[in-house]
């Protein structure tokens, strides 16, 4: 019995229009609730109740359910492309390589990838071409993950898990890099834990990431191996999930859980790696007083540095890929790129801990 | 000089010494608004524009935030940055 990999394009396709147009015919109804509700000829504490109810309950669980519904439009979109353009590069083996939209939440790349190719992976937009020096420092202090600097690519998820690992780990990092002698470098990857050696010419996207001077840097040239490994492209590598990364990076088995507490987190980062994720806001008031939403990005990764006891509780250190700030803000309060959060503070943000055994 | 550049929720473009950080690109009761984190080596502040908003950092130069692409129920959406550098040479 012949078994089929990959997916057929018109269903997926199909499929995909079907989710978008379920959420604009959701998004048609909550529009007209959200007038009924307001118009309704109904007064007193019981009406009001009702309607703080629906705007801050039932409102924002619908937009929270028409966020997904378009996500995953698109992760359907991504993967009805990537099927057709793999199946007419191979002739129809059609591995389903999944996709994943946006930046930071990402989507399964579970089957994606693990070759590499010739020539540079294409710019995507994110150039142009920047060369890397003929030497690239690669000592402890390079593979600071505090030298991670993320620009204009939605790549943080795999920054995180780099970062992570060369927290963790930075012999690994440099045991898995080779300058050649033709000044390309080859890059160990893995693929369902079996090694992949991607050579990447001198040469990165001037819109990736750098070192904190916008040097080019080992995560540099990490990145363009990352981008051709997962499909060729620095788009392929825009939105993802770190325990993707870590499998790529490490050949280990990653875990992915929610975010438990701080003395969790601290046996977690014990034993390995790790880096937390943040999900999607389908709402958002930036003129309240919530403490912690003017630090914590949404949609995106972080890399755990820390977990220690400070000012007798304990508390938490992560590392933003976009690299941390010299100052506090402007207006007194604390850096975006790195912070100290609480328990209480890390449970309200973070909801996704990606970990993966130390390399050591 | 002048820069303009296109950016999703969750990167971070940079103009020379400015970094823009993404942080949320979202609809607050229908009006699209965009929450940066604008970082130079000497300061940093988290800001929220609106379309067509600029915000001058001094002796570095203004970002204008020329358009905002957000939709319902999410706050990753993407905006166009405009960055006019100051020149040294005036």
């Amino acid at each position: 019995m012949r078994t089929m990999f990959g997916a057929d394009v018109e269903a997926l396709t199909g499929l995909g229009s079907s989710f978008v147009e379920s959420a604009e015919t959701l998004e048609t109804a909550r529009r007209q609730v959200d007038g009924i509700v307001a118009a309704a000829g109904w007064v007193g504490p019981d009406a009001e109740e009702f309607r703080q109810d629906w705007s801050r309950r039932l409102a924002p669980a619908l937009a929270s359910c028409l966020g997904a519904l378009r996500d995953n439009a698109e992760v359907l979109r991504r993967n009805a492309e990537d099927q057709a353009r793999t199946s007419a590069a191979d002739g129809g083996s059609g591995l389903d390589r999944g996709g994943a939209p946006g930046t930071g939440g990402g989507g399964d790349r579970s089957g994606d990838g693990g070759k590499d190719r010739p020539g540079n992976p294409d710019l995507s937009g994110h150039g142009p071409w920047v060369d890397v020096p003929p030497t690239i420092p690669l000592d402890d202090a390079a593979l600071d993950p505090n030298m991670i600097n993320q620009q204009g690519l939605g790549d943080c998820w795999l920054l995180a898990g780099l970062g992570a690992v060369a927290r963790d780990d930075p012999q690994f990092i440099r045991d898995h890099m080779q300058l050649n002698a033709d000044g390309t470098w080859t890059v160990t990857m893995y693929k369902d834990g079996d090694p992949v050696e991607i050579t990447v010419e001198p040469e990165v996207a001037q819109d990736g990431v750098m070192d904190p001077s916008g040097n080019p840097s080992w995560a540099s040239i990490y990145e363009k191996a990352a981008a051709e490994y997962w499909g060729g492209s620095y788009d392929d590598i825009d939105g993802g999930y770190s325990s993707d990364a870590f499998a790529a990076i490490t050949g280990a088995t990653p875990s992915q859980t929610g975010e438990g507490n701080l003395s969790d987190l601290k046996d977690r980062l014990a034993d390995g790696p790790v880096a937390l994720g943040t999900e999607d806001e389908p709402s958002w008031w930036p003129f309240g007083d919530e403490v912690d939403d003017a630090r914590v990005v949404p949609n995106h990764a972080y890399i755990v540095d820390k977990v220690e006891e400070r000012d007798g509780e304990l508390k938490v250190h992560v590392i933003n890929p976009w690299g941390p700030g010299a100052h506090l803000q402007n207006d007194g309060s604390d850096k975006v790129g790195d912070m100290w959060l609480t328990e209480k503070q890390y449970k309200e943000n973070f909801d996704t801990v990606y970990a993966v055994p130390s390399t050591r | 000089m002048t820069t303009v550049r296109n950016a999703r929720q969750g990167s971070q473009p940079t103009f020379g010494v400015l970094r823009v950080g993404i942080m949320r690109v979202g609809l607050v009761d229908g009006t699209p608004l965009a929450q940066l984190a604008l970082r130079t080596p000497s300061d940093e502040a988290v800001v929220v524009l609106d379309e067509g908003d600029a915000f001058e950092l001094d002796g570095v130069g203004t970002l204008h935030l020329d358009e905002i692409r957000a939709s319902e129920g999410t706050v990753r959406g993407e905006v166009t940055l405009r960055f006019e550098e100051i020149d040294d040479a005036d």
